[in-house]
């Protein structure tokens, strides 16, 4: 693909893309909006957009910062502004050509997502990160360097995998969960689970159910 | 100067820790839980208090509490800390109603055959139950005394008022620790560990924070009773402001830190009326306490998205902090097996003196 | 010796207060505590212990602190203010509570309440670069317990250590005792370490007679308290089949010039030994945590370096990596005797050889049966 590109976020893959470009698309020009942190969304950065030639792509690359909610902000505030989104897949990554992937997605260098799989609008995967047959990853989501999905697992909206952590076969792991310890993980796991070093034990949250929360984009 | 009214031996004694189960965790009103992830049907709680399994269910829109153990085999009848689920056993799918009577036996002919006054007689235990705002109580003993006999109103009436603040959805979180639970209530109560033990993390938060105040505190008459042990102070708090602050219902319009100290085993916060969170010190063993963590913010006023996160950064923010005086407290804990000294207190620790001689006092039976 | 004195939790109570609170024992390295303010924990009979440099004092302390018991220091070994981190209390040299942060306003301690707390204080006793410590209030002289020539040995030699040092601990599923009697066995490396230690070493093994004839001596009364001293002994112990010519032993001077083997038996529980003449020295030290569990606390230093070099610490792992094995030969062995007892085990057969430790055996047994003399 030609053209221009407008790169816009923080953090580690965003540095990565920066650094990586042109290899990712040599015909594509890459812009740069560097923001100072995450917490420099609350600020509108719109405007740095504006000298953008018409209707260019754009990309928002924020890590994994509040459950993705960060780069879910970026990514639907540009949406909603009307602009076009790319997907961003490293030159040394394999993705099977039955596997479908959305908008704003990223796919690290040495990934392999396998034959049928989807990764839903605004997830990253990490570096040398296994997608398996068939695994579904719903919409921003964050799959750390090496995690794995296993085949025909399946990941709800704004989950984090994090490095190391793999996920059987066929396991389902509910939305807005985190899994953040390394190890593999063979049972369901509910939506609002937290397992992360500092517990012991995980976290959930309980309460009112809620519908399709934080997936307007 | 006064030297600690506890031994040694009461942080990790087994012939103590009995006692203490008895006369106080089944006798005392124990915090069970929060009301607002009960308000479904069939919506349940389980916790062990006093070493007795106890579930509280919503039935038919009451909350009840009953022992969490099925007539026939004593199997726990719900498993998990919150769900919804009707009150049935897995085991052999004996299903109870909501008096905890048996309502009915799979196969009760074939395979049981118990005589109607042996049949008459399967029924789940149930104890008191008292909600206080979002606040469930329960006691254990046979003839409880009344909530209002171990907190004052006045104390029950700000639990009531800035419990109604708290948001429908709560993390939970529970961390086993190696300590005695008094060690924990002890920390909370000595406001003058923050300076040392959290220098960075709670600290700056707090600018008005002293332990002088408690010092100050001598004019204050020792404590008599047990309802003396449980009161509520506040301070000032260094709030850093949130988009999401606007989008809920604050309790208070002050920048204060709210502090809550229910005896036995709960120190409850609130962070300017923002997020509020409930430590209990659970007694598991003589030197194994779980710090079950409550964490919620005020009640939305419209729909925060990303409420899930906020909630689990807020409860790993609070986790660090703990766990600053984890890593004291069993180290203390380790260290009172080889010691044959007690506590000297300072006069600021007078919470600490007034909690210790009125607990002698109950355990010894006498309460 | 009965098998409940290897495996009986009450026995290795009343041995912890009738020998090890009454003895003095090894705790530490004087050059780990070279500064101001630097020290070094342990338990020693179960009793958490710091000892720490005060302007160049050192002191030994009950590691608790006098307000609510919390531990002083946590670090195995560092360098900080005695001073604790849950209200702040700071100690002096004298084991006094010299800084009490707020002490007016929060504590009010009267002044007699104040002059009243202090740290309790264990004596301490340096030989060259080795600090021994003593539990008891009234310990015995410390040359009672190990003869002026062997003490001197100590210093000489300690003296010779460079200040590097390197140490690990292991765990041995033991009793502490398998390991002093199996160090003042001569005869076992040609059997336990015939791959290893005894490629290097001709140990001589020989049978003393005097010593064969005092332990089997009905003893005189009141003469126990002077063969204490006999179970501690050291030196020059076994010639070496030459010292292999390492880079770095022409770095380090040299404690003597024999090609020996060095060894310093200390009792009850201390062995040091430099197995290259004099260039780098191990010590070994048998702290009993249970009936059945011995901590095998290792410390590697080479000689003093003449002039840094840059892989000295790879030396220092190099020998630590030696000790793994040797010492792992003799952690196998002494953990098969310790699986293999049971109340009505039978009671080993001890050779000529063994006399040293049949005249310990003596001694001990008196001492945990009647008291003993001290």
């Amino acid at each position: 693909m030609s053209g221009e590109l407008w790169l816009i976020g923080c953090g580690d893959i965003f540095e990565t893309i920066a650094a990586a470009w042109p290899a990712i698309e040599p015909d594509t020009v890459l812009h740069v909006v560097r923001l100072e942190s995450p917490a420099a969304i609350a600020t509108p950065f719109e405007e740095r957009l504006a000298a953008a030639s018409p209707q260019p792509r754009v990309f928002a690359a924020l890590d994994q910062s509040a459950l993705n909610f960060a780069r879910f902000d970026v990514y639907a505030r540009l949406r909603l502004g009307g602009r076009r989104f790319c997907t961003l897949i490293h030159p040394s990554a394999i993705v099977d050509a039955t596997a479908k992937l959305g908008e704003n997605v990223w796919i690290g260098a040495g990934a392999v997502i396998e034959a049928r799989s989807s990764i839903g609008h605004n997830t990253f995967v990490g570096t040398r990160a296994l997608v398996l047959g068939a695994a579904e990853l719903a919409a921003h989501g964050w799959v750390g360097a090496a995690a794995s999905v296993g085949a025909r697992a399946k990941i709800g909206t704004h989950c984090v995998i994090g490095a190391d952590v793999r996920i059987g076969a066929g396991v389902e792991v509910g939305r807005f969960s985190s899994i953040e310890r390394p190890g593999h993980y063979a049972e369901p796991i509910a939506e609002r689970t937290y397992i992360d070093a500092l517990f012991e034990l995980p976290v959930r949250i309980y309460g009112s159910a809620r519908k399709q929360a934080g997936t307007a984009g | 100067m006064s030297e600690s009214i506890l031994s040694p031996e009461h942080y990790f004694d087994a012939g103590i820790f009995r006692a203490e189960q008895q006369h106080i965790y089944r006798k005392l009103w124990i915090f069970a839980g929060i009301k607002q992830l009960l308000a479904e049907p069939d919506a349940f709680l389980t916790r062990t208090i006093g070493g007795v399994p106890v579930v509280i269910q919503n039935c038919g829109g009451e909350l009840r509490a009953f022992e969490n153990r099925c007539a026939h085999r004593q199997m726990p009848l719900q498993f998990e800390d919150y769900g919804q689920r009707r009150l049935a056993c897995r085991y052999h799918g004996w299903v109870y109603g909501d008096d905890g009577t048996v309502r009915s036996i799979p196969q009760e002919d074939a395979l049981y055959r118990y005589s109607a006054a042996e049949r008459g007689q399967l029924c789940l235990q149930r104890f008191a139950l008292r909600t206080v705002g979002n606040f469930v109580f329960v006691n254990l003993a046979a003839s409880p005394a009344p909530l209002e006999t171990q907190f004052t109103p006045e104390l029950l009436a700000e639990l009531e008022a800035i419990s109604a603040h708290f948001s429908n959805d709560a993390a939970f979180a529970r961390i086993p620790a190696r300590y005695n639970w008094k060690l924990n209530w002890e920390n909370v109560l000595d406001t003058n560990h923050v300076p040392y033990v959290h220098p960075r993390s709670f600290l700056p938060l707090l600018p008005g924070m002293t332990a002088a105040a408690d010092a100050a505190v001598p004019a204050r008459p020792p404590a008599t009773d047990v309802s003396d042990l449980s009161f509520s102070t506040r301070s000032t708090y260094k709030l850093d402001a949130q988009a999401w602050h606007a989008m809920v219902e604050r309790f208070g319009d002050t920048d204060n830190y709210y502090n809550f100290y229910l005896y036995p085993n709960i120190n409850f916060i609130s962070l300017a009326g923002y997020v509020f969170l409930i430590q209990q010190f659970d007694p598991v063993a003589p030197e194994r306490t779980d710090v079950l963590f409550t964490l919620m913010v005020a009640r939305e006023r419209k729909r925060i998205p990303a409420l899930p996160a906020i909630l689990w950064g807020h409860m790993k923010g609070e986790k660090r902090v703990l766990d600053e005086d984890i890593i004291l407290l069993e180290r203390l804990q380790q260290s009172l097996h080889t010691q044959d000294t007690r506590a000297r207190h300072g006069v600021y620790e007078s919470r600490l003196v007034d909690s210790a001689r009125i607990y002698a006092r109950q355990i010894a039976g006498a309460a | 010796m009965p098998p409940a004195a290897y495996r009986s939790q009450e026995w290795f109570a009343r041995e912890r207060g009738r020998l090890f609170r009454r003895v003095w024992q090894f705790a530490g390295l004087k050059t780990m505590l070279g500064e101001h303010n630097a020290f070094i924990t342990r338990e020693v009979c179960g009793v958490p212990v710091v000892i720490q440099n005060f302007d160049g004092e050192l002191r030994a302390f009950e590691n608790l602190c006098l307000h609510r018991g919390a531990k002083l220091q946590w670090e195995r070994a560092g360098r900080r203010p005695l001073l604790c981190r849950y209200h702040g209390w700071g100690y002096d040299k004298a084991g006094a509570p010299a800084n009490i942060p707020l002490h007016d306003e929060l504590y009010r301690f009267s002044t007699a309440e104040r002059a009243g707390m202090c740290l309790r204080s264990f004596a301490l006793r340096t030989v060259g670069n080795l600090v021994f410590i003593n539990m008891n209030a009234e310990p015995i002289p410390f040359e009672q317990q190990f003869d002026a020539g062997f003490i001197a040995s100590l210093e000489s030699s300690s003296n010779a250590y460079d200040g590097e040092v390197i140490t690990t601990t292991w765990t041995g599923r033991f009793n502490w005792k398998l390991a002093y009697e199996n160090l003042r066995d001569a005869n076992h490396p040609r059997f336990v370490h015939a791959q290893t230690l005894a490629r290097s070493v001709d140990f001589i093994c020989n049978v003393d007679e005097a010593l064969v004839i005092d332990a089997d001596a009905e003893p005189a009364p009141g003469a126990g308290r002077d063969l204490l001293r006999r179970f501690s002994w050291g030196g020059r112990d076994a010639p070496l089949r030459g010292v292999a010519p390492y880079a770095w032993r022409g770095m380090v001077e040299r404690w003597g010039s024999d090609d020996a083997y060095y060894n310093w038996l200390a009792f009850p529980n201390l062995h040091i030994a430099s197995g290259d003449g004099g260039h780098a020295f191990t010590i070994e030290h048998h702290v009993p945590l249970a009936p059945d569990r011995t901590a095998i606390e290792i410390y590697w230093m080479t000689a003093k370096k003449r002039r840094p070099y840059p892989y000295s610490s790879t030396v220092l792992l190099a020998l630590m990596h030696g000790s793994k094995l040797v010492v792992g030969e003799d952690v196998r062995v002494m953990e098969s005797v310790q699986a293999g007892l049971h109340d009505d085990a039978p009671q080993g057969n001890q050779g000529a050889f063994e006399a040293s430790n049949r005249l310990i055996e003596r001694w001990y047994m008196d001492l945990m049966e009647n008291g003993g003399e001290f």
